[in-house]
């Protein structure tokens, strides 16, 4: 059963073993387990000291994260957590850091892992596998060497997708939907599972007499530049929508779009066929839904006003600085027609009790996750509605 | 101001009009076109409504609203009742990619025509000559197939205009000898034209001649090709070079680009001896920055827009290509012909395939 051959030559193991056999064979340890912790605290102090991280914020997030780990769950009382053995993770190339991110998840709930990187090149991932490597091979992290593989093959090699498949015990899909699809088209032995990230999309709320009165205006825009220009407004976080709620609705946009509009003129460089394309989205938007506005001073963040959020306003978004924006007089309403495809909710002038308040009484289907504006990139072990390390270990109950 | 009959048009030369016209008799053409879509298609409404642009009266042709070229691909959008539609053009596309469709009615489709006899007559004279076509009958094989490709439409539209036709490639695409050489002695030493589509003339004609020793006379032909030029680019095969290649097989000397889209058929901005692409009594360009779409100054680079009188039956007078260009000038190239002339760069750089729903190609975001 043990066929995985990834010393393949279209196999490229960038960290690891040179043969899966070893890493089906590595028992799994208990969920949180201290000697884990030390190596991913050893990982990020060895990125905090390369100089050439400094120049990469998000991957300078992810040594800090590591460092500390936070949005641990203990086990429930009366039980304790292990690994479930072998995670294959599929990881996402949108946000060349994520593999790192979902590594980890399955290192701290016991398991061993192999993952499959992203196939195009980026520096992030090649500055994160050098420095485990150089990490493991630092004698106190020997009993790692065979539990944590990475590698990269083209996607169209399925037959190493479809081995892999046959020998995890949990698979972690990031998306897309075609990769979901692609992907679950290769068997898992019975008692494995599959943990889904399929597509999503993301909105922020902001009310618009607190951002009117507000002080750290500069901040909180910098945090939405963060949300969402960082990666091309890619990530499934990155905010598309922008719902207004309040009085002073126009005043507040008028002042939010042209501070945004200053800092954009600094900092984003807008390629050519964006704004073809966000012209494309924005024009199919209104040709399609009635009583829309298309109202952007300039093509670096194109606005299109939308009598409604709909599942139909995300298709098509092309990201790139390409938002529908909406207002609303009760928030109540707003999570009860808010579509399951909302991933995050970042918000701005609202207090997070009352949010949530209201996502319960509205019986709200979309929205797995509440941030302040300027948070949405930052990760967390409870993700798209899932408790990660609670899904990668098996809680056990003993009487 | 009298108002310009559409039909008139037709009558001017097309390279015989200059900025006043333009800014005057096209812009009124341009602007009853825009009225016309706006009451017949109701999407095309919705668009101008969402752009407030809702009772225009342009002072300009920067005035006129556009429509990025892609919404084609999108949706359908028809400025006639579905009955009337006759054929559907479906651009080629990229593999795999929506395909634009662009719907015709038989007087829009005939207006297509009529430009395009007009423009080339500038080459060959407004009397009826013979067309060798550089590529396969099989384009023409079912006429009655109301989805018609660029390619074939380019292909059926030159075959039309033609005293008589014949095709230089048989059905696989090879070079046929035989009816090249009964096509020269049936024009007996006549001007003809010679059409073709860029990739295809260099792919199935040129290269497979360099290959071997057989040559042809085509020195009283004048050649007019254009599209699928992402093929040459790809093979670093530049004019020049393009030029010189069919000069070496074929004679040709007398050879004309031309650019144009699928969504606006007929309206070709031909080139002139100068090298330069022009703009007809039938079309006009104008080149836009990518940060607010304001208008570029000459020289200077930009998201080409393009304009045409023709489309009736479907909203595309004015449109928002995914090229790049820069303008030239106006009504002063050395070449003689009036209205604007100017370059094409190409397609605008891709943006990285990336988004949610990306694992390499297709995606996710975290």
């Amino acid at each position: 059963m043990l066929t995985a051959t990834p010393e393949q030559a279209d196999v490229q193991i960038l960290v690891g073993p040179a043969r899966l056999e070893s890493i089906k064979a590595v028992p799994p340890r208990p969920s949180v387990d201290p000697e884990v912790l030390a190596l991913l605290s050893r990982w990020a102090r060895q990125l905090l000291s390369e100089p050439e991280v400094m120049t990469y914020p998000d991957v300078m997030a992810f040594a800090s994260w590591c460092r500390t780990v936070p949005g641990l769950a203990a086990a429930p009382e009366g039980t304790c957590r292990m690994g479930r053995g072998l995670v294959f993770h599929i990881a996402p190339s949108n946000v060349p850091t994520m593999f790192a991110f979902s590594l980890v998840a399955g290192l701290l709930a016991g398991n061993a892992n192999v993952v499959r990187l992203p196939s195009g090149g980026d520096r992030r991932v090649d500055l994160l596998c050098e420095t485990l490597s150089q990490v493991l091979s630092e004698p106190e992290f020997e009993a790692f060497r065979d539990a944590i593989c990475l590698l990269r093959y083209a996607r169209e090699v399925s037959d190493v997708t479809s081995r892999l498949s046959r020998l995890c015990d949990v698979r972690v899909i990031w998306g897309g939907d075609t990769t979901i699809n692609a992907i679950r088209t290769h068997a898992i032995p019975a008692h494995a599972s599959d943990l889904v990230f399929a597509d999503r999309s993301s909105a922020a709320l902001i009310h618009a007499d607190a951002w009117l009165s507000a002080d750290s205006k500069d901040q909180t825009l910098r945090g939405f530049y963060n949300d969402t220009y960082l990666y091309d407004q890619n990530a499934c976080s990155a905010p598309r929508a922008v719902i207004w709620c309040g009085e002073a609705v126009e005043e507040a946009q008028a002042d939010f779009w042209s501070r945004l509009e200053n800092l954009l003129a600094e900092q984003f460089v807008l390629k050519p066929i964006a704004a073809v394309n966000k012209l494309e989205f924005a024009m199919q938007i209104a040709a399609t839904v009635p009583n829309t506005r298309m109202h952007s001073t300039s093509n670096l963040a194109v606005r299109t006003w939308v009598p409604e959020i709909s599942e139909h306003v995300f298709q098509g978004n092309p990201g790139h600085g390409c938002f529908v924006e909406t207002q609303v007089t009760e928030i109540d309403q707003l999570f009860a027609s808010l579509p399951r495809r909302i991933q995050t909710l970042s918000y701005f002038g609202l207090d997070p009790q009352q949010i949530r308040q209201c996502l319960i009484k509205a019986r709200a289907r979309g929205v797995d996750r509440v941030v302040p504006i300027g948070k949405t990139l930052d990760f967390s072990l409870i993700w798209d509605g899932h408790d990660i390390i609670g899904t990668l270990s098996r809680t056990i109950r003993i009487d | 101001m009298i108002t310009l009959d559409r039909n008139d048009v037709f009558s001017l030369a097309p390279f015989g009009q200059g900025k006043s016209w333009k800014r005057t008799q096209f812009l009124e053409l341009m602007q009853e076109l825009t009225e016309h879509h706006a009451r017949s298609c109701p999407e095309y409404a919705r668009m101008l409504v969402a752009a407030n642009c809702r009772a225009p009266s342009f002072q300009a042709l920067e005035d006129v609203p556009f429509v990025p070229a892609n919404i084609f691909k999108l949706l359908s959008l028809a400025s006639v009742p579905p009955e009337e539609v006759s054929r559907t053009l479906v651009s080629s596309g990229t593999t795999g990619g929506p395909r634009s469709r662009v719907m015709l009615d038989q007087s829009t489709a005939m207006d297509q025509l009529r430009a395009l006899l007009c423009t080339l007559g500038v080459l060959a004279g407004r009397k009826s000559v013979p067309v060798l076509i550089l590529d396969s009958p099989n384009t023409l094989a079912d006429p009655t197939d109301s989805r018609v490709s660029g390619r074939a439409g380019g292909v059926q539209g030159f075959s039309m205009l033609g005293k008589f036709r014949s095709f230089a490639l048989d059905h696989d695409l090879k070079l046929d000898p035989g009816a090249i050489h009964a096509f020269l002695e049936r024009t007996d030493g006549d001007r003809y034209l010679v059409y073709g589509f860029t990739s295809i003339i260099y792919g199935h004609v040129i290269e497979p001649l360099l290959r071997s020793s057989q040559r042809f006379d085509l020195a009283q032909g004048i050649l007019v090709h254009g599209g699928g030029w992402k093929t040459l680019a790809a093979r670093n095969i530049g004019d020049a070079q393009f030029r010189a290649d069919v000069a070496a097989v074929s004679g040709l000397t007398r050879i004309h680009n031309y650019y144009g889209m699928v969504e606006q058929m007929g309206s070709i901005f031909l080139e002139c001896e100068q090298g330069h692409l022009h703009t007809s009594c039938f079309s006009d360009i104008l080149f836009r920055r990518p940060r607010d779409f304001s208008v570029c100054g000459p020289g200077e680079t930009g998201i080409a827009q393009v304009m045409s009188v023709l489309p009736r039956s479907y909203p595309g007078h004015s449109l928002l290509t995914e090229d790049e260009g820069m303008l030239l000038g106006e009504d002063d190239c050395p070449c003689g012909w009036s209205g604007k002339y100017f370059r094409i760069f190409g397609r605008l750089e891709a943006a990285d395939a990336k988004g949610c729903g990306d694992v390499d190609g297709y995606a996710r975001a975290s």
